[in-house]
């Protein structure tokens, strides 16, 4: 018996050494620094360790946190596609110039759609002595990883994840380039007001929200229901399904009888996909608009069939709505041959987040943490950077003073460091399934005046 | 203690062998500073080794074959954090609160079941799991607080350590570790009390417990109390070492079944059993994870075969296993040494 | 709410229940004759549609003769597991349904990870002839629905028939009432419980064909139907085919009614909390057989 429970506390400590192994591989500069700062619990995000110094190495590192496995394995895939795409672009090109051509090196690590393994993944990452990081699509990863940001004081430049509860605290490491949930609000207004014109004598006044249960639905579609009434809607249903309903058509039947004229929806793959399709099945006339999710997927109108047909989205402006810089159009042939399909929103909005680090390295002229954090703060690019190739956005600038709005998640209130420069659409624009395709309907400035949209 | 002397020599010998264990654990991570990703590792590799070991008290002992330690642990955590970020009750009274009321809420929801057969208690568990992630997920308030939904609970991060807030790792380690020692020693006493006694005997056949006048309810009703409050106060700690609580996690099947499956895999109704089980099965899913970021998912096909491996030719699990392989060796060597005579 | 609602909710319901019915068949099977549970079962599902809808889209396969197909792949992949793995640990004497419930929830662990990491994560479906709704009044019934119905209908009654009628059938009733006499009399539990979970995969190899026409697939599309197989054993019995039949459509209904009157969360809600109720107050499900003599 005590053989074995020797042979159990070797097992044990074998099992603790491995995990040393798993934590320690790869370099990592000289360790963290543990005190404790004399300030209480701060709201202040001002990093309590120090700014890291990365060695010179050949490269500059830049970390990737995405979900390659789990339930938006799919997503994070595409992303990392776009990321990866951005990357080799510009180590092809010269490289970091004003580090003497340095190449960027990605270093990517699974989150596997979960928060608690995006923590570990993050912090493995810092110890992988990237300069910045870059990710992490999923909103629950990242409201449990940006704390970790402030507090190693790494810049985190947020990708797709939407919510607004973790943008909170005054900082300068995380920073969003794309939109949050909150701000569809102009937007709205803007579309709503076309739709309304397109058809003056039957106005919509009844519509349905239909979202995923899950964080990024209930988020997508909150800009929507705090504007409803304001604009003078009434949201007569409102539910929310999962990604494993096998069945919708009671809620396509109540959608119907409730004599609803707009379908704002938020779902994912499969639910939108039944969702579609069974709005078909039972006649309901209602015009369905998406905000992302399903809608967005390379086979949503191959899998949908006839179906799709005039369904609209509101979608992130692609290079292959038309309208691309002519680089960016000969950039996004490349992709498609290297890749396969045609650039979507999570590899554009990879694009533009990966940029942004790279056009954030270049100032900063250093790989440096802390000074590629000055370099996002103080921010400013317009339209015509390389960075918005790909994205309808307006710019690179970041709100670092702070923006207030009862609509934001966050206990504060309060929002820091989103990219402000989104424009009134917010880099949306609408398409619509017409005649098997997604066609540009708006703004009529890409279809040469022409309403063409078929409501 | 008198009864330290009167211990065999091999029962010294194996304290003595856990005290230089503990004491390696305990200095080890003080002394060398591993980097916050390995701290970060080590500490979930204890928090699974403490679920694990909070499991196999009710299902490994007692036989009750849970599905949904989730819902403890979720129940824990969010009553922690509300504690905490509502009331302002440190977490360290605020996870012995949630604890005891889990514990208590548990037994509600545990009496009913218990007359089911084993299967059935283990659905109707994993139900109940379900139930409560649906719950949680969809609505954003629950009972007039405001817990957000799916897209989680945060709770402000900052350094008070009267409120179990740390920017380092080091003092969430020793916590972890101080919680699993005690689940471990609650374990061992449990086994080699009269509670324990019953708990196996109830565990083997109910019903000859049951004639035996084993009073089978109450004892369930004991191991499950025990089991849900481990699980609960396991839980507050994760809502103050994550300063997030993600419901999809915590009420996620995937989490509850893991759980299980760590327990048994190590070895369920022993000691060890389940801290060897989290420990290997955690350590290598983060190892793949980590290696093979870009394999989408290999960490789970690895996961699984092991799993299918293990039950196929380990039943009982690995540690049973290795120790019925090594008893053979011992009883070999002494029947060969005996026949030289 | 009007009552035109309630009315197509209980049409949906009944079509759709009774798919329901024919996947928890398979898993209801399982667990009467051999008392254990595949975990895996909703994965087993997903490998089956994953066949259906490929051959249906890419080789132009009628979607329901991909059953066929279904059947053969998934009978011959159930025999081999129960003869490598499952009579392994039903033999060792240990407590073979906790056994088997570890082995199949690795399985669906790796089936997910293996075919999400083959096909990726992206949904597929597609669209066959078989589509569109039939008009009674203000009721819409869908055609692929109704066809998917009478064919679960079917099979279940021609499983019913095998089951009651045939030499096949008879061991495997002997067998799950009393594996030790059975083999007494001669009877090879063994092979029995091969074939057992031959038939039960089977069965659920046919219902991913009756899904093809109108759901979609993807590595987790599993999880969709393995709870509801669950309740459908619980409600209907365990090993009583007219029961699952019942519990399938009653599922369906409740499901359709409760969504109508109470939004489909909580619906599902209260599914659960049913469920947990039907295993409390009715452990033989719904329809209590009289033991015979």
């Amino acid at each position: 018996m005590k053989r074995l429970k020797k042979l159990l506390a070797a097992g044990v400590s074998l099992a603790m050494v491995l995990s040393l192994f798993a934590g320690c591989a790869g370099n990592k500069p000289g360790g963290e620094n543990n005190n404790p700062p004399s300030s209480p619990p701060s709201q202040q995000g001002d990093s309590q360790q120090g700014g890291q110094t990365v060695p010179e190495g050949g490269t500059v590192k830049v970390g990737v946190l995405l979900p390659m496995s789990g339930a938006t394995a799919y997503y994070g895939g595409v992303q990392y596609d776009g990321i990866e795409f951005c990357a080799s672009y510009i180590n092809q090109n010269g490289g970091i110039k004003s580090m003497d051509g340095k190449q960027i090196e990605l270093v990517l690590q699974d989150s596997a759609s979960d928060p608690e393994t995006g923590v570990s993944a993050f912090e493995y990452l810092i110890e992988q002595g990237v300069s910045a990081v870059i990710g992490p699509y999923n909103s629950t990863v990242a409201a449990a990883t940006t704390p970790l940001a402030i507090q190693h004081g790494i810049p985190y430049v947020i990708t797709n994840a939407t919510a607004e509860n973790f943008m909170g605290t005054a900082n300068k490491y995380v920073y969003r380039t794309n939109v949050g949930s909150t701000d569809g609000d102009k937007m709205w207004e803007i579309v709503l007001d076309y739709l309304s014109t397109v058809r003056p004598d039957n106005p919509t006044d009844k519509v349905a929200v239909v979202y995923d249960e899950g964080d990024w639905g209930s988020a997508a579609v909150t800009s929507w229901r705090n504007n409803a009434s304001d604009l003078g809607y009434e949201v007569v249903v409102d539910e929310a399904v999962s990604e494993s309903t096998t069945d919708m058509s009671v809620l396509v039947n109540k959608i119907k009888s409730s004599d609803c004229d707009l379908v704002i929806l938020a779902t994912f793959s499969a639910a939108t996909n039944l969702l579609v399709k069974q709005m078909a099945d039972y006649q309901c006339d209602a015009k369905m608009i998406g905000l992302g999710g399903g809608v967005g997927d390379l086979e949503f109108i191959e899998n949908a069939g006839a179906a799709a047909e005039n369904v609209l989205y509101c979608a992130p402006w692609v290079p292959s709505y038309g309208g691309a810089a002519p680089e960016a159009e000969a950039l996004a042939a490349d992709f498609e041959a290297k890749y396969g399909y045609a650039l979507t929103m999570e590899p554009c909005w990879g694009w533009l987040g990966m940029a942004t680090i790279i056009n954030a390295i270049e100032a900063a002229g250093s790989a440096d943490r802390e000074a590629i954090a000055g370099a996002l703060y103080s921010m400013d690019v317009d339209g015509s950077d390389w960075a918005l190739w790909f994205s309808g956005y307006e710019g690179v600038k970041f709100c670092t003073e702070g923006q207030t709005s009862p609509g934001y998640g966050s206990d504060s209130g309060e929002r820091y460091n989103q990219n402000i420069a989104l424009g009134d659409m917010g880099g949306m624009v609408m398409v619509q399934v017409q005649n098997g395709a997604w066609t540009i309907v708006y703004p009529t400035s890409y279809t040469g005046g022409a309403d063409i949209i078929v409501y | 203690m008198s009864k330290i002397s009167a211990l065999s020599k091999g029962q010294k010998t194996k304290l003595i062998v856990l005290a230089a264990a503990l004491v390696l654990l305990l200095a080890v991570p003080a002394v060398l500073d591993l980097g916050v990703s390995t701290m970060s590792i080590l500490i979930t590799v204890l928090l699974y080794m403490y679920y694990a070991s909070a499991w196999n008290i009710m299902g490994g002992y007692t036989g009750l074959f849970s599905l949904g330690s989730g819902i403890y642990i979720g129940l824990g955590a969010y009553i922690t954090a509300v504690l905490y970020c509502e009331l302002g009750i440190s977490p360290w009274a605020g996870i012995l609160i949630s604890g005891l009321v889990t514990g208590l809420l548990s037994m509600l929801i545990g009496y009913p079941t218990f007359k089911l057969q084993s299967i059935y208690y283990s659905f109707a568990t994993f139900a109940i799991l379900l139930a409560m992630l649906t719950v949680f997920k969809n609505f954003k308030t629950v009972g007039g607080l405001k817990l957000g939904g799916a897209e989680g609970y945060k709770i402000p991060s900052g350094y008070s350590p009267m409120n179990m807030q740390f920017t380092d790792k080091l003092s969430y380690y020793y916590i972890i570790l101080a919680l699993l020692v005690l689940v471990l020693l609650a374990s061992w006493f449990l086994s080699h009390s009269r509670d324990g006694y019953y708990f196996r005997a109830i565990s083997a056949n109910k019903d000859a417990a049951a004639s035996l006048g084993v009073n089978v309810i109450g004892m369930k009703l004991r191991a499950q109390f025990i089991s849900a409050f481990f699980f609960a106060v396991g839980g507050g700690f994760y809502c103050m070492f994550m300063n997030y609580i993600d419901p999809s996690k915590l009420f996620g099947n995937d989490l509850s079944i893991n759980i299980m499956v760590m327990c048994v895999v190590g070895g369920a109704n022993t000691l060890w059993g389940p801290v060897v089980g989290a420990g290997l099965m955690y350590t290598v899913n983060r190892v793949v994870t980590i290696y093979a970021s870009s394999v989408s998912g290999l960490a789970n096909i690895v996961f699984g075969v092991v799993l299918m491996l293990v039950v196929l030719f380990m039943p009982g699990g690995l540690l049973p296993f290795f120790q019925a392989r090594l008893e053979q060796r011992k009883a070999q060597k002494e029947l060969k040494g005996g026949g030289q005579g | 709410m009007s009552f035109d609602l309630l009315v197509q909710a209980l049409i949906d319901g009944i079509l759709i229940g009774g798919v329901y019915a024919a996947i928890g068949l398979g898993l209801s099977i399982a667990y009467g004759v051999m008392g254990v549970v595949n975990w895996a079962h909703g994965e087993v599902l997903m490998v089956s549609l994953y066949i259906s809808i490929y051959l249906t889209k890419y080789a132009g396969f009628d979607p329901y003769l991909t059953a066929l197909v279904n059947i053969a792949v998934m009978g011959a992949a159930g025999y081999c597991l129960q003869k490598a793995a499952f009579n392994k640990l039903i033999n060792r004497g240990g407590v073979a349904w906790r056994d088997i419930l570890l082995f199949t929830a690795g399985m669906s662990m790796f089936l997910q990870a293996l075919f999400n990491m083959i096909f990726g994560a992206e949904v597929k479906s597609v669209n066959t002839r078989y589509s569109g709704m039939l008009q009674l009044g203000s009721i819409m019934i869908s055609k692929p629905k109704t066809i998917s119905f009478l064919l679960a209908v079917v099979c279940c009654a021609g499983l019913f028939f095998l089951i009651q009628k045939t030499e096949m059938g008879r061991s495997l009733r002997a067998t799950a009432q009393d594996r030790n006499t059975a083999q007494l009399m001669g009877i090879n539990a063994n092979q029995v419980y091969c074939l057992c979970f031959a038939i039960s995969l089977a069965m659920v190899g046919l219902s991913a064909a009756l899904l093809t026409p109108f759901y979609s697939v993807s590595p987790y599309v599993g999880a969709s139907f393995c709870f509801k197989s669950f309740i459908i054993v619980a409600l209907g019995g365990r090993g009583n085919i007219p029961g699952a039949m019942v519990a399938g459509v009653l599922i369906g209904i409740i499901e359709k009614f409760g969504g109508v009157l109470m939004g489909d969360k909580i619906a599902q809600i209260i599914i659960y909390l049913l469920f947990i109720l039907i295993l409390l107050v009715l452990p033989n499900g719904l329809m209590v057989r009289k033991k015979k003599g």
